[in-house]
């Protein structure tokens, strides 16, 4: 028990305070914080919960933010990938939603784990779960606040510019690969020529898809 | 299906969802692709760019007023700042958090 709560404590010095800052960021959509902490209790990923607010925002389609979700987290597919050896004992339920709540801090713990604590699946269950509440709980201390206080400050929304930023920085540190980067501006640059700007971000995820492969294509054809 | 914010928060898990079960539905070979890695790091690279780029062009701004154009300098300033601040403190709040005040105070007063 001990050890639970000394491993998930980690967890919670970030999931609080970014939690939180979630919560009041959703506020700015003017929808009740119950729709905040729902989201945390379903969708439990942090950049995808805070991205959603500017999508939100700007009333995106659904096919929208299906994609935009959906390759944002495409990561989480490897993460399960490594959890299928580990949990591979767990039972059926238990592997559902653990697997389900393999975010990026829960697999950093995992990862780091020795096989044998890896292999007690009734810890990383447990794990799991305690992680989940500590973000909803985050999620609900922001939401209430925000939703409470009726906070409204122009300008607060430039925040998840600021935060795509900081990760946009973070991922070319990690990859140290400018191409995807190029490619993003180029696309963006089309999509506006065309005038696709009404569904500008699926319509520059496409096109960025598109020039992916036409550059691999390329690239093979060379070699 | 209307765009509601319940329908959104469904769509969102069912993404999410998706990516972190997938796995125990492929069949193996697909795991070992090389397309798939690249993918996996392309992706989100890709992402977060246009996110930048979308996040500044939905904001508000009547291009036809010239005073837009104070608050696409703010806008440009406050993103430095951010890319800076991280840069030298490799901390994120503080990146986060002083650029984001900078825009505020500049939306304030200008």
């Amino acid at each position: 028990m001990k050890d639970l709560f000394k491993h998930s404590s980690v967890v919670a010095l970030g999931y609080l305070p970014l939690g939180t800052a979630f919560g009041i960021l959703f506020s700015e959509t003017g929808y009740h914080y119950g729709y905040a902490i729902l989201m945390s209790v379903l969708v439990y990923a942090g950049s995808a919960q805070l991205i959603s607010v500017t999508l939100l925002l700007a009333g995106a389609p659904l096919i929208t933010v299906f994609i935009t979700i959906f390759l944002l987290n495409s990561r989480h597919f490897f993460y399960s990938l490594y959890a299928l050896n580990p949990y591979k004992k767990m039972p059926l339920m238990q592997k559902l939603y653990s697997m389900f709540a393999l975010t990026d801090e829960t697999f950093s713990l995992l990862s780091t784990f020795p096989k044998e604590r890896q292999n007690d699946t009734a810890f990383m269950f447990k794990l799991s779960l305690l992680n989940h509440f500590w973000w909803i709980f985050g999620s609900a201390i922001g939401a209430i606040l925000g939703y409470s206080a009726n906070l409204n400050v122009d300008g607060l929304e430039f925040s998840l510019t600021a935060l795509f930023i900081v990760l946009l920085i973070d991922q070319y540190k990690a990859a140290k690969n400018i191409k995807p980067i190029i490619i993003a501006i180029i696309s963006s640059i089309i999509v506006t020529i065309l005038g696709w700007d009404k569904h500008f971000l699926i319509a520059s995820i496409s096109v960025g898809i598109l020039l992916f492969c036409i550059e691999r294509a390329y690239a093979k054809h060379n070699r | 299906m209307q765009n509601t914010i319940v329908n959104v928060i469904l769509v969102m898990a069912v993404a999410t969802a998706l990516t972190r079960l997938l796995p125990l539905a492929l069949p193996k070979k697909y795991y070992e692709s090389k397309l798939l890695k690249e993918l996996n790091q392309f992706f989100p690279t890709l992402i977060l760019t246009l996110l930048v780029i979308y996040s500044v062009r939905s904001a508000n701004w009547d291009i036809s007023q010239i005073n837009s154009l104070k608050f696409a300098y703010a806008e440009i300033i406050s993103m430095l700042l951010a890319a800076l601040i991280y840069k030298i403190s490799n901390n994120m709040f503080w990146a986060i958090g002083i650029s984001t005040l900078s825009f505020i105070l500049f939306k304030m007063f200008l």
